[in-house]
């Protein structure tokens, strides 16, 4: 898949993930890696982009087992965002699937 | 890869690139991720392999990074510096083959010069024709080395005096800039102030670089004076 393209989903379920509740790196790489196969490295660039942008807040939490993970929380802009952003994939997705179905019709009568 | 080498790795493709704060926040990120990792009891191998190779990681934050605003100048600057600097580097191999190319056929006149007088010395009998050219050989080969010597002299005038006189003028524009930096932060707009420091540094930046310029000329002037006289009395 077109990595622009794969980037701009895998923002996406980040932000929805997290509006979900807060979570830390390693648990939002591995809840997006259990629904596909991904290069796990390449979802921090998204945080981090997504945290300048004012979208997430980070705070670190103590945890019982180790040293102190950074957690990420949704900002009302980070919601804001991601209301678009569901807005455009329905859209977006509605219009493919009724172009894909279209052409499957037309394909079909055609032969 | 274990931790820590895959750590070193992502540092020193983002070194160039980032900030040192952004480079250990980011390693931070990076080292909290193997750490959940051997937890869930999974080896640095697997961990690694998992995150994906750390080149397209680097790739992927400076790509992110790319549209901040001081990020893009910096780069801006370093790739200015950087044509400049393949430029001079261009424009000087070049004149010196030139030089060298001139001064072999230069030298290679005198001797064949000198061979000339040689010969008609040996053979004064030969006429009045062949000592005027032999005069006029020798005239020749004074004036080539007249040309040369003039050369060096306005060599070391103009070019020496350009780059010290630029590398003097580009210091004291940055020092300048640097001890009006408590003025321009109490009555200057901190954008501008900014830009002041940032200019400063950039004339100090390019007076380093014109000082690195003539010491580099300074070398290839001495190297070519003596490749010169090495010539002559070889042959």
């Amino acid at each position: 898949m077109n990595t622009q393209f794969r980037k701009g989903i895998i923002e996406m379920c980040v932000l929805a993930l997290i509006a979900e509740k807060d979570m830390y790196g390693y648990e939002i790489v591995q809840s997006i890696a259990s629904y596909t196969d991904i290069n796990e490295g390449t979802v921090y660039p998204i945080l981090r982009r997504l945290t300048t942008e004012k979208y997430f807040v980070t705070y670190l939490k103590e945890s019982t087992i180790g040293p102190a993970r950074k957690y990420y929380h949704i900002t009302e802009k980070g919601k804001g965002y991601l209301g678009s952003l569901k807005n455009d994939w329905k859209e977006f997705s509605s219009m493919v699937n009724d172009i894909l179905q279209g052409k499957q019709k037309n394909e079909v009568s055609d032969s | 890869m274990t931790k820590e080498s895959y750590l070193q790795a992502l540092e020193n493709l983002l070194k160039k690139h980032l900030s040192k704060s952004e480079i250990n926040d980011i390693l931070r990120d990076y080292g909290e991720y193997f750490d959940d990792g051997r937890r869930q009891n999974k080896t640095d191998t697997e961990i690694s392999a998992k995150l994906g190779d750390p080149e397209i990681i680097a790739q992927q934050f400076i790509e992110e990074l790319g549209t901040d605003n001081k990020e893009s100048k910096t780069e801006i600057i370093d790739q200015m510096l950087h044509s400049v600097k393949e430029g001079t580097e261009k424009a000087f191999t070049t004149l010196k083959k030139e030089t060298t190319k001139t001064l072999h056929h230069a030298s290679d006149k005198m001797a064949s010069a000198r061979q000339f007088e040689k010969q008609s010395s040996s053979n004064l009998k030969s006429g009045i024709q062949k000592s005027t050219s032999t005069i006029f050989s020798i005239l020749k080969s004074i004036f080539v080395f007249g040309m040369f010597a003039f050369l060096q002299l306005f060599f070391t005038i103009f070019v020496y005096g350009f780059c010290i006189g630029a590398a003097v003028f580009f210091v004291c524009c940055g020092m300048a800039g640097i001890l009006c930096l408590g003025f321009s932060l109490t009555f200057l707009p901190h954008v501008l102030s900014l830009s002041v420091i940032f200019a400063s540094v950039a004339m100090l930046a390019l007076a380093l670089l014109i000082i690195l310029l003539t010491i580099f000329i300074i070398k290839l002037n001495i190297r070519l004076i003596k490749n010169y006289l090495l010539k002559n009395d070889v042959k």
